[in-house]
Formats: C-alpha cells, structure tokens, sequence
C-alpha cells in the first residue's frame, strides 16, 4: 500500500507537469514563466499548438531579447492562432500555424478561408493538410515580399483549384519574390507571372 | 564535438553498448556442470527451501532463462529507443517527409548545432558532426512539407544559412534562414 501512494502521487504530479506540456528556458524570470505557461494552458485549452508558443520563447531568448520583448511576441503570436482557430477550427497544427503566419502577414480571414475551400477540392489524400498549409506559408511569404495579401491569396488559391502541386506552387512564390528583387512592382509581377502560368492551358 | 562510428554511424558509446549485446557472454562452464548435476539429483535449493518454498532446479533454471530474456529484450528496447529517430521524426516520415542535409563550413568551430522550427529552438536536440573534410559541419533532419525559419549555432553563437534565404523575423529584429520543404 505504500509503495501504491508513493505511485500515485508521482502519477499525479507528472500528470500536472503534463497539463501544458511545454517548459520555458531558465533564463526567463519566474514570473515570465507563470505567464508563458498560463498562456501556453490557455492556449492549448482552445485547441492551439503550445509547442509553437515555447518555440517562440526559445527563440527569443536564443537571439537575446528581454522578457517583456519575448512577452510581446509570445501574445501575438497567440492571437494570431486564435484567430486563425477561429476561421480554420478543424485545421490541424501545421495548418493552424501557417494560417497565423498569413494573417499575420497581412491576409485577412476571408482569404483564409478561399484557400481552404480551394484546398478542399482537392481528392482527400493525407497530403491535402500539407497542400493547404504551403499554400498558406505561400501566401506569407508574397506578402512579405509586398504583394497584397489579398491577391496574393486569390492566386494561390486559383493555383490550388487547378490542381497545381506543391512544387507549381513554390517556384510561383519563388519566381514572382525573384520578379520583385529584381525590381518589379510586387502585384505586377504577380499578375505576369500568372498569366504565363494560365496561357500555356487557355484553349 | 561529435562524433560518429564509421561502420554503424552512432557514438562510440552506443556503438560498444550494442556490440556488447550482440557478443553472447562467456559460459562458466563449471557453473553448468554444477546446474545440471542438481538438476540431476532433483535436490531442492536450501537457502528457498529454508523460507517454505518448494522449487525444483529445473523450475528455478528455467525462471532464471525467463530473467535473463526479458532483461535482454528490455535492454534491447532500451537501445532501440535510443538508435532511432525520434516520435516527432517518425511522425514526420510517415507524413512523407523529406531528409534535408543542413550543411555549414566552420573549420574553427567546436560545436555547431542548428536550431528552428523544426526543433522548437531547442540549442542541444540537433547537434552537426564535423565532415570528414574536417571543415564542413552537416546533419540530415526529416523534416514534413512546410516552410521552417533555422538558424545554426557556431559556438553558442547564431550563424545564418549563407546558403538559404533570409526572412526578416519581426519579432526579434533579426533575420532568420528559410527552407521551404515540398511534399509532392
């Protein structure tokens, strides 16, 4: 019977520990950390990845930012995926955290959602989550290269609707941010780039 | 800095563990002889008899053969365990992920690992071995379809990708390498 108590409450408190799942570098403070573990519970509570929080707290800290610094991304990075729960709530992590990157970068929620219904036209093979979450992380990323979010989003998601694979869809994003380093308006050579993807297929 | 066994490619440590285990240990050979003529004359053990149990030798040779293989298999587990890739690894495999080679060249390096996405920034989960050029560091990581911001750690120190490109990281106010990895 001892040994039984001595079971159960370590079973308890490695239940506990479990509760967020994720521990916070040392050299956070103390109280740091009880806010980045109550906002990595809540967080999990309402179905977002608590891995992703503790990543960005690693990171931060691995650059050298102070705690107020790694607090302030921390809560965006939170209310990104918040919201793009909200918009996604069957998204699965990958999904969830390419969605935030991309409302992040400026995409709204309806665009969110044009990709998905792009996305789900797809034949539900295990890879639809994928297509969808490159097309996401796509989209971030023309939008960081300053191509408006919007239509960055609209033509990822005729490319989606074609059936374009990932592939297709990487060398877009590569060739249109190519397009922009090289000193090309950003929506301009968005638009080139998809025509010259739609006049080999026009009857 | 780590390093690997040339045939097996795990860390010498490893490598004598698991050889040790597929070397069958030597055989007292006297201690058998011992066994079996017990064995022979069906005597009970005194020192269990002594406590009320009654066990034959067989019984008790064949219960210590049972110790003796579920310790190895326990052990063998255990090994397993530590040789191949992690759950998040084989979770990424079986999504079809691909392995990507990170590669660095830091001839005055100790240490390099690298860090990102992929490993929660974690600065001890993916260390680099040093090439046998003695100056290139590289690792393969599966990694599953998605875009990941790294960065690797030359001494303690970030070092950026020279052969990837650069994502400005908005957080932080410095940039990270990205890798985009395609599924199909």
């Amino acid at each position: 019977m001892r040994y039984l108590g001595v079971l159960l409450i370590v079973a308890a408190s490695q239940a506990r520990g479990q509760q967020s799942g994720v521990t916070f570098p040392e050299r956070l403070a103390a109280d740091t950390r009880v806010t980045l573990t109550r906002l990595a519970d809540s967080a999990r509570s309402l179905g977002i990845p608590a891995e992703a929080i503790a990543a960005k707290a690693a990171e931060g800290v691995l650059k050298g930012a102070d705690d107020a610094r790694i607090l302030r991304a921390v809560r965006s990075l939170v209310a990104d995926l918040g919201n793009a729960r909200a918009v996604l709530p069957g998204a699965n992590a990958s999904v969830l955290t390419a969605a935030a990157s991309a409302l992040h970068a400026g995409a709204s929620a309806r665009t969110l959602r044009e990709l998905s219904d792009a996305a789900a036209v797809r034949p539900a093979t295990p890879s639809r989550d994928a297509d969808l979450a490159l097309a996401l992380i796509s989209v971030a990323d023309l939008a960081a290269s300053g191509v408006s979010a919007e239509r960055a989003g609209s033509a990822v998601a005729q490319l989606l609707r074609r059936g374009a694979p990932d592939s297709a869809i990487d060398a877009f994003r590569a060739g249109v941010a190519r397009d922009v380093i090289e000193g090309r308006a950003p929506d301009q050579a968005l638009s080139t780039r998809m025509r010259a993807l739609r006049s080999p297929r026009s009857p | 800095m780590h390093s690997h066994d040339g045939e097996t490619g795990l860390n010498p440590d490893l490598a004598r563990a698991v050889a040790s285990l597929r070397d069958l240990p030597e055989i007292d050979t006297a201690w058998v002889r011992r066994v079996a003529d017990t064995a022979m004359q069906r005597r009970t053990i005194p020192s269990i008899a002594r406590r009320g149990f009654h066990v034959t030798p067989l019984t008790a040779i064949a219960a210590s053969l049972v110790c003796v293989l579920l310790g190895s298999g326990a052990t063998a587990l255990v090994l397993r365990a530590r040789v191949e890739p992690s759950g998040a690894a084989l979770a990424a495999e079986r999504a079809g992920s691909a392995h990507v080679r990170f590669a660095i060249d830091a001839p005055a390096a100790s240490t390099v690992a690298i860090v990102g996405d992929f490993n929660g920034w974690n600065p001890t989960s993916l260390p680099l071995r040093r090439g046998a050029d003695g100056r290139t560091w590289v690792i393969d990581v599966p990694l599953a379809p998605g875009r990941y911001a790294y960065s690797f750690l030359v001494d303690g120190k970030l070092a950026r990708d020279p052969a990837a490109p650069q994502a400005r990281d908005d957080d932080f106010g410095s940039s990270n390498s990205v890798i985009m990895v395609k599924g199909s």
